[in-house]
């Protein structure tokens, strides 16, 4: 039907049309848009499919990096989180650990001067029981100086010549007995 | 004793022997050595390097005028005059020691607050003889801080009866 009316278009010859009116030029192009059609589905389809084909497997093959890519990417997220993480509980532990430092440091400063003030209170005293005994024994010593110088003066003013010459006698009949 | 003490020693009594009075003028020279040894200022003005060695013998000279032989005088004038003045005492006794030696005796240096007599000497004398068996040659030094009684040193003997050693006891007791 569409063929006879194609043939009967084309009959009317030359119209300003678009099909010739010669019907053998329409044979000859549809023969040559088979060849075409032919030459398309053996050649260029498998070249298309082809070509398809490869943009689809880079796409896939894109996805697929980007999924990787944003598996790594949550990968080094969680990584970093836990890294946080872990940061945070370094940080609670050397934040516990600098107070009990600090609290340890404390109790032996606390101790530490409470020692020195035990020492200080022990030589203190000590220096007090040595000062007594030194300033008792710089008493006595004086006391003795003294009476000793005493006794010297009352000596020499008792001894005359007379007592002189009896001690110097004295001692040379002590020397002879 | 140093060497030049012993040989000043030797040649003075090597002198005293040769003028023939080794008792007196040894008796002289430790009386003299013992002044300069108990004066601080005679000790220090003959062993002055500054002073002229003719004003130091014409100090000891004027210190013995009188007092003491010609040949003691001569001796010390020497000791002086070689600069060995702060060395008289050691020198005197050195000489002393010699003198009793050479007589068969030992000194007996006796420090005594007054002066002896004569015959507290020769008693002394003869009791120290007794006591250590050897002739000794009293020489008395008079020293007041022994107050009383008498210090006696024979060689490394000491033998004291003197007043101030019993007042040191009693000072020590105290």
């Amino acid at each position: 039907m569409l063929l006879a009316q194609i043939q009967v278009i084309a009959a009317e010859g030359p119209n300003g049309k678009f099909i010739p009116s010669d019907p053998k030029e329409m044979y000859w192009a549809i023969a040559a848009f088979a060849v075409i059609f032919f030459f398309f589905v053996r050649k260029g389809l498998p070249l298309i499919k082809e070509a398809l084909s490869k943009g689809q497997a880079a796409a896939v093959a894109d996805a697929t990096a980007a999924e990787a890519a944003v598996a790594a990417s949550r990968a080094k997220i969680a990584e970093a989180t836990a890294q946080l993480g872990d940061a945070n509980a370094a940080s609670e532990k050397i934040m516990a650990e600098a107070h009990e430092a600090a609290q340890q440091l404390r109790v032996d400063s606390a101790n530490r001067t409470q020692q020195l003030v035990n020492d200080m209170w022990a030589k203190a005293q000590s220096d007090v029981e040595s000062m007594k005994v030194q300033a008792s024994a710089d008493i006595q010593a004086e006391v003795a100086s003294q009476a000793v110088g005493a006794a010297e003066e009352v000596v020499r003013a008792s001894l005359d010549d007379a007592g002189q010459s009896a001690l110097v006698d004295n001692y040379i009949a002590r020397l002879g007995s | 004793m140093s060497d030049r003490i012993n040989g000043y020693a030797d040649a003075m009594l090597a002198i005293a022997e040769a003028e023939g009075d080794v008792k007196g003028i040894s008796d002289e020279l430790f009386a003299v050595g013992r002044a300069v040894d108990t004066n601080d200022d005679l000790r220090t003005a003959i062993s002055d390097s500054r002073m002229p060695a003719e004003r130091k013998i014409q100090i000891m000279d004027d210190l013995l005028d009188g007092k003491a032989r010609a040949a003691t005088k001569g001796l010390v004038s020497m000791v002086v005059g070689a600069g060995r003045g702060a060395d008289l005492g050691k020198i005197a006794s050195a000489v002393a020691e010699r003198a009793a030696t050479s007589a068969g005796k030992q000194v007996a240096t006796v420090r005594s607050a007054v002066a002896l007599s004569d015959d507290q000497q020769s008693r002394l004398a003869t009791a120290l003889a007794a006591k250590l068996g050897t002739e000794v040659d009293v020489k008395v030094i008079q020293d007041s801080s022994v107050v009383g009684g008498l210090i006696t040193t024979v060689g490394d003997t000491v033998i004291d009866g003197s007043v101030r050693t019993r007042l040191n006891r009693l000072r020590e007791s105290l």
